[in-house]
């Protein structure tokens, strides 16, 4: 585009500059011209026949160039039938023989007159030749006066300098004022490809910002375009969810039914079972991890969630007590993921607790933009080996069976999907300590 | 004691009615939500299997259906979903529990026997009044530490009179309570099982309280 504007440009004024130079030209040249004949017409006026025949002429032309040799300026009066021999003639040429002009084959016109060039004394000249009777004389005589070109030649490079010097002023304005008329004007279209860039990498659900009224429609179509993605995929989790959902029933029906098979058959499916089971749990724990990784602008309560577990666990659990304590603090997290961490946290302590289980929350000290959420129970607690057994358990869900541990290992997965960590400890309440850290919604997370 | 199965599945509904009826309930089953919470909501059963996945009404709404009309019988939830979110959704509808599937129906049973012990204020799976001690998770009965064998029937008049001790049971309520819906009732049975209890236990064990029914 900016290429375009700057070519266009530079014909426009090529061919300005060749309009306004020949102009130049021409008008220097009849200047010259309008001189030349003026200085013939005084040579006439100046030219004397004397009695016989013979020809004086010693024109005061006020012109100190016609004396000087070689300037390019001269006169000369000759007959016409012999241009060659001059009669009488300025200071500034010597000799007899006066050169022809260098086209001479030029006719004169009507008035009598012809304009030449000639390289008498060396300069280019441009020389007027005019044919006149002079006096009473019969014979037709042939004034000349010449003057250097350079006049011309000054003129259309003193002009040619000055257009040369606007015109790269110009060229230079006008390609800076293109330059960042364009750039101001492809602004909104840079933007727009940083949004998108945004959309692209799962950092933004949508395009946002102002843009102008023409791209606007694009916006909107590619703002249509993603979140009809963002549906189908969705769709699709929810699909594979419905799908492993709907086979749980008949799965329980069958594993139910091999209690009436002899044991080895009925191991046997049990095994397969038990594998689709697997299966189908790996494929769903995929798509809820792909469907986390988008998530990243969901904000959970840890107060709401832990109310919804505590009021499980209570109905469960009538003779423990389930403590909370902390700020009402928003996390970076899908709320159903946010219960499943603190559902089968606080489901394990509660397994081990002798009376209670206590769940605090607090900004995290030592990196900011980060919570801390801290579940404790009062039972035996784990040695440093059995943290070890169950935090090494990182398996996969497909790849272990049910028993405990394996909820927190999976917790772990879920926390470090966050970006955030967990930490087993020994509790001052007596049992084991679960720290989660989780990122805090709305802050800007410490590198 | 008189339990309802309400499950769409007809192998998992047979199942679970087999096994409930194996441990000495009396099962009725509802195929659909419409049919569950009718039953439910008439019927006065001990306690209830719904499952949440059900066609026409939904075991949730069934479930909120029967408690905004102050039916509070310990209720058992089957659900395929299992996220904790899940959970607290089944237990605010009103779930006194859930079992996730799949399932083994021995832990239906298991969880069962512990809704109904706990509706009924025991703590211990075991009851004793007196030298009778009824262990409800394995549905025997001893007298002074020896076994003694009950019918089905008589197994069932006695753990529903055992958990409810001290209380007067009306015959109505028995007969509400021992048979499923589709048994051929007749009061004076209830007055000849009475009687072969007393005989087979110790006769102070049921007391008579005349026109009103029977407490132990």
């Amino acid at each position: 585009m900016l290429t375009i504007i700057i070519g266009w440009l530079v014909i426009a004024l090529v061919a300005t500059a060749i309009i306004v130079i020949t102009l130049v030209r021409t008008n220097a040249e009849r200047e010259l011209r309008s001189v030349l004949l003026a200085h013939a017409y005084g040579i006439m006026g100046a030219a004397e026949i004397q009695a016989d025949g013979s020809l004086t002429a010693r024109p005061q032309i006020g012109d100190p160039r016609f004396s000087l040799p070689s300037s390019g300026w001269y006169w000369a009066i000759t007959t016409a039938a012999e241009p060659t021999v001059p009669l009488a003639n300025s200071m500034s040429i010597a000799g007899d023989v006066l050169a022809p002009p260098l086209d001479d084959r030029i006719p004169f016109d009507a008035r009598f007159q012809r304009l030449v060039r000639s390289k008498v004394s060396g300069e280019d000249e441009s020389r007027l030749e005019a044919q006149v009777y002079l006096g009473d004389s019969e014979t037709l005589y042939q004034v000349i006066v010449a003057g250097n070109r350079s006049t011309v030649v000054d003129a259309i490079w003193d002009a040619t300098e000055l257009l040369l010097l606007a015109f790269a002023a110009l060229i230079l304005g006008t390609a800076i004022v293109t330059y960042l008329a364009v750039r101001q004007g492809l602004k909104p279209l840079a933007d727009a490809r940083n949004a998108l860039a945004a959309v692209r990498s799962g950092a933004e659900p949508e395009m946002s910002g102002t843009v102008p009224a023409e791209i606007a429609p694009l916006v909107d179509e590619i703002n249509q375009l993603a979140r009809g993605n963002r549906a189908t995929l969705e769709r699709a989790r929810h699909q594979v969810g419905n799908l492993a959902h709907a086979l749980k029933t008949p799965l329980s029906a069958a594993l139910n039914e091999t209690d009436r098979l002899e044991p080895d058959a009925a191991k046997t499916i049990r095994r397969q079972l038990n594998s689709m089971r697997a299966k189908m749990n790996a494929y769903l724990d995929r798509a809820r991890r792909g469907a986390r990784r988008e998530a990243s602008r969901e904000r959970a309560a840890v107060r709401e969630a832990a109310d919804g577990v505590f009021r499980v666990m209570r109905k469960l659990n009538p003779d423990l007590t389930f403590e909370f304590a902390g700020p009402p603090l928003l996390l970076r997290c899908d709320s159903e993921d946010l219960s499943e961490i603190l559902g089968t946290v606080v489901e394990n302590a509660a397994r081990h607790a002798r009376a209670e289980v206590s769940v605090s929350v607090s900004p995290n000290k030592e990196q900011t933009g980060f919570a801390s959420i801290v579940v404790e129970d009062d039972g035996r607690g784990l040695t440093a080996e059995e943290r070890a057994i169950v935090l090494k358990r990182g398996e996969r869900l497909d790849e272990v069976s049910e028993g405990s541990g394996l909820g927190l290992s999976i917790i772990a997965e879920i926390a470090s999907d966050y970006g955030g960590t967990m930490a087993l400890d020994p509790s001052a309440l007596g049992g084991l300590k679960v720290t989660i850290v989780l990122p805090e919604a709305g802050k800007q997370v410490s590198p | 004691m008189r339990v309802l199965v309400v499950e769409d599945d007809p192998d998992l509904r047979r199942q679970l009615s087999e096994t409930l009826a194996e441990a000495g309930y009396a099962v009725d089953t509802a195929a659909d939500g419409e049919e569950g919470h009718f039953l439910g909501d008439t019927e006065p059963y001990d306690a209830v299997v719904l499952d949440i996945g059900l066609p026409g009404m939904d075991g949730i709404a069934v479930l909120e259906a029967w408690r905004a009309n102050e039916r509070l019988m310990p209720v058992l939830l089957l659900t395929a979903r299992d996220r904790w979110s899940d959970k607290v959704s089944a237990i605010d509808a009103g779930a006194d529990d859930y079992v996730t599937k799949p399932f083994h129906t021995e832990e239906v049973l298991a969880r069962l026997r512990a809704l109904i012990r706990r509706a009924a204020g025991h703590a211990s799976s075991t009851l004793e009044i007196g030298a009778v001690s009824l262990d409800t998770v394995k549905a025997a009965v001893t007298l002074d530490g020896k076994p003694v064998k009950l019918t089905s029937l008589e197994l069932r008049l006695l753990s529903y009179l055992m958990h409810h001790k001290g209380k007067v049971v009306s015959r109505t309520e028995l007969i509400e309570h021992l048979y499923d819906q589709d048994f051929d009732r007749d009061s004076n049975t209830i007055e000849v099982f009475v009687g072969r209890l007393r005989k087979k236990l110790f006769p102070e064990l049921i007391e008579t309280v005349r026109g009103l029914g029977y407490r132990v």
